[in-house]
């Protein structure tokens, strides 16, 4: 089914028709919002209550228009509230910095983003990782370990657990450019 | 700026370490919008894409999780719907028939007199008393703080969140409500034509209500039910997924919203609404023991020796450490430790030391017969908070609490040398337990939700437990307890929507869950053989459950309005220990009270366990 047809079900009151709706654009939106939001169960949520605001606002959506900007822009207002609502539980010098971030968000060109490519490409060359170079990955980025304990479970300095993160991700970068063109061409 | 430095400074942001300095070159470079701040907006983009790359939720998952949310939504929103919706009806009669109110109104209060105006707070439902710590009044959508005796009016909520925080509803007819922590009420009313009407989205109180007038009883909602009552004295506990109800006194009408099925309860009894298939049924409650074997009033927390037969007691408000004979129930040595409050005393695993940290950043080693001092070691890392020897008394790991960074700080020690092993290591955790053999420790924080698992021997995390994309297994925000089972496979945790979760820790899932009484738990601890978990909760009463059954099958009167929060069978099985903080006395202090209780021999070990 064509995207219009999907949204003209979806807005009479099709749930799966919705439900195909998220599933088409779900991976494109989490890497949206990874993109400003770096806890992973954060963006889950986020991409959640954004699509739970889509649903709710369905009706009023312009069929004549494109749905995915539509969905951004939705996601757009949910980051930038989660950067407001998070404040209280900062500390001051988090907030200097999550500040600066906010403003380049609100500012930044969307209309060009491959972040859904960009992690599937980033999955590919994940996996060509050597083991410990992925369990590291995984401790720092998905278990969201401070590097400071990474350093002691490992036994080095925090200094080089950055240096090495630090070489692992220029691989990655490497790799994902790669990947990106050959999609392309 | 090196890229090693802005590499340190992302780390650390990233960690909330982030020092203040850092963190205005750090943010001076991301405005910029020169190469720096792109290789920092870069570096955090693929920080958050890496993230995202390696999350195994698939789409299936993520849209099954969608719409489990979607539904929870939904109910929450029909809820509060169903309940705005008889509000303005009431609203639109009362206005309708604003003659006869204006009337009634002067009818009763030339009949009441201005003695009962005053009672009612100028014309309030309610006021409250007894408000401790973080408690929100909501008014018209608009949070105001409150204190001791401030009028609620018609439709006001409240919020009652942080720790050992509570407030008490009293009507004016002496109708009292009293919440604990984690309490959010929608709304209170008390209108003359319809009656007492509290609408409750979780948490847990307690009820006295006096006898209400024919034909109009108070009528308590929750997001799964609602209680009918004529005058009585209950406790109601409201999880997101499931209402506990006890009544002390008198009869409730219990009901259930999803199909209008209703149960009575009478005095002595208990029942549960949860999902609309389960049996909804009043059981007698488990039989409770009022009497413990041994109290003291004033100390707060304690350990038994390996062999249960000495107890080591704190008190609260000095460094004073006692030891108790728990045989003859006789005090046997008592001496100052510290100068400051002893926050934790253990004794070696083969009963020779008695080991006590304290606020004033020492640890001292302790002969247990004598209370001679042996050693002192000074960590140099602020306040010590707890303590956990090994059970192969080689490691000892101390939590200090580092007031000028607020941080709390990890720290292992041998046991024999004395020497540091490994740390000092940041905690960002707020709820901790050790492991019984004193191996592993399981950290979580309140907004988080995971449950990070630590190795005591390396000093690094092992597992980290995580709720699944879908919020099918338990969940981890606001976890307020944890214990580890003596195998060391298992973590039971105190969860949010009223149930216990079993988390098995090799494969990060949940082996089973089981609905709680009571209210939250404050602390746990499993018995010898794993096969009972010991509960300390807000109602104030220990329960014993059996795991496989997921029933309590003992229960124990505790100290009145206290947080049990030491929960330790006695490596015998045979002897609970008990031990909690007073939160509401009446100067305001803090107090504390241990207590010993002999369990029945239901629930002590098998033969065939301790050969």
């Amino acid at each position: 089914m064509d995207e219009r047809a999907l949204i003209i079900a979806a807005q009479q009151g099709d749930h799966d028709a919705f439900g195909e709706l998220v599933r088409r654009y779900q991976a494109q939106l989490r890497g949206f919002a990874a993109r400003d939001v770096q806890d992973s169960q954060d963006v889950y949520d986020l991409v959640q209550e954004s699509f739970l605001d889509a649903l709710r606002h369905l009706k009023s959506f312009d069929r004549d228009r494109e749905f995915y900007p539509w969905l951004r822009a939705i996601c757009r207002n949910r980051i930038l509230n989660y950067f407001r609502a998070r404040k209280s539980r900062r500390s001051g010098a988090q907030v200097l910095v999550d500040a600066a971030i906010e403003e380049i968000a609100a500012v930044r060109e969307e209309a060009n983003d491959d972040s859904a490519g960009r992690i599937d490409a980033l999955k590919l060359c994940i996996a060509r990782l050597h083991e410990l170079q992925r369990s590291l990955l995984d401790l720092r980025y998905a278990q969201c370990i401070a590097v400071n304990d990474i350093a002691v479970r490992l036994g080095k300095s925090a200094a080089s657990v950055t240096m090495q993160l630090q070489r692992i991700k220029a691989v990655l970068l490497e790799c994902v450019q790669r990947q990106l063109k050959l999609a392309e061409s | 700026m090196t890229r090693d430095q802005l590499a340190s400074m992302v780390d650390a942001y990233r960690d909330g370490e982030i020092a203040p300095d850092d963190a205005e070159c750090l943010a001076t470079a991301i405005r910029q919008r020169g190469e720096e701040s792109a290789w920092v907006l870069e570096e955090l983009q693929t920080a958050g894409l890496v993230a995202q790359a390696l999350d195994d939720a698939d789409s299936e998952a993520f849209l099954r999780g969608f719409w489990e949310r979607h539904r929870a939504e939904q109910d929450s929103e029909h809820f509060i719907h169903d309940f705005e919706e008889k509000r303005a009806v009431e609203s639109a009669g009362r206005s309708r028939h604003w003659w006869i109110a204006a009337a009634m109104a002067t009818f009763v209060l030339l009949a009441a007199g201005a003695s009962l105006w005053m009672r009612t707070h100028d014309g309030s439902p309610a006021h409250l008393e007894q408000v401790r710590g973080e408690v929100v009044l909501v008014h018209r959508g608009a949070a105001q703080s409150v204190t001791s005796d401030t009028p609620l009016s018609p439709g006001d909520g409240l919020r009652i969140t942080g720790e050992e925080s509570s407030a008490t509803i009293v009507f004016a007819d002496g109708t009292r409500l009293e919440f604990g922590e984690d309490s959010v009420v929608a709304s209170v009313t008390d209108d003359k034509s319809t009656g007492k009407k509290v609408v409750v989205g979780e948490g847990f109180f307690t009820a006295q209500v006096a006898k209400q007038p024919p034909g109009r009883p108070m009528i308590l909602t929750t997001p799964q039910s609602e209680v009918v009552v004529l005058g009585t004295l209950f406790s109601l506990s409201v999880g997101t997924a499931v209402t506990h109800l006890e009544t002390q006194s008198g009869n409730v009408q219990f009901k259930r919203t999803s199909d209008g099925r209703s149960v009575e309860v009478p005095a002595g009894f208990d029942a549960i609404v949860a999902t609309a298939d389960a049996p909804l049924v009043a059981q007698p409650l488990t039989p409770r023991s009022g009497t413990p074997r041994l109290q003291l009033e004033g100390r707060w927390t304690g350990a038994l020796s390996p062999e249960a037969d000495k107890l080591v007691a704190t008190r609260y408000l000095k460094g004073d450490v006692e030891i108790w004979n728990t045989s003859t129930n006789q005090k046997q040595a008592a001496f100052r430790a510290h100068d400051k409050r002893t926050t934790a005393a253990v004794f070696s695993p083969n009963g020779l030391a008695l080991i006590t940290g304290s606020l004033d950043g020492s640890v001292k080693w302790w002969d247990s017969a004598t209370g001679q001092l042996k050693a002192t070691l000074s960590p140099g890392l602020g306040a010590v908070t707890d303590l956990c020897p090994s059970q192969d008394g080689r490691l000892l790991t101390v939590l200090s609490h580092d007031e000028h960074n607020a941080t709390r700080i990890i720290t292992s020690w041998d046991m024999g040398t004395r020497e540091r092993r490994w740390g000092p290591a940041p905690l960002l955790a707020d709820r901790l337990n050790f492991s019984p053999d004193g191996q592993v420790l399981a950290a979580a924080r309140k907004q988080d939700r995971f449950v990070t698992i630590w190795n005591l021997e390396t000093g690094g995390v092992t597992t980290v437990l995580r709720e699944s994309a879908d919020r099918s297994s338990g969940l981890l925000r606001n976890v307020l307890s944890m214990a580890f089972s003596h195998d060391g496979r298992t973590l039971a945790v105190d969860d949010l929507s009223g149930l216990v979760s079993i988390w098995d820790i090799a494969t990060g899932q949940v082996r089973t869950r089981f609905q709680r009484h009571g209210g939250r738990i404050f602390g746990m601890g499993f018995s010898p053989d794993d096969r009972f978990l010991a509960t300390g909760q807000q109602d104030d009463i220990i329960r014993i459950w059996d795991i496989a059954s997921a029933t309590p099958i003992a229960a124990f009167a505790g100290y009145s309005r206290t947080q049990t929060r030491e929960v330790t069978f006695a490596s015998d099985g045979r002897t609970l220990l008990t031990g909690g903080i007073r939160v509401a006395t009446a100067d305001k202090s803090r107090d504390g009270v241990l207590q010993l209780w002999d369990l029945p021999t239901s629930i002590t070990p098998r033969k065939s366990d301790h050969p």
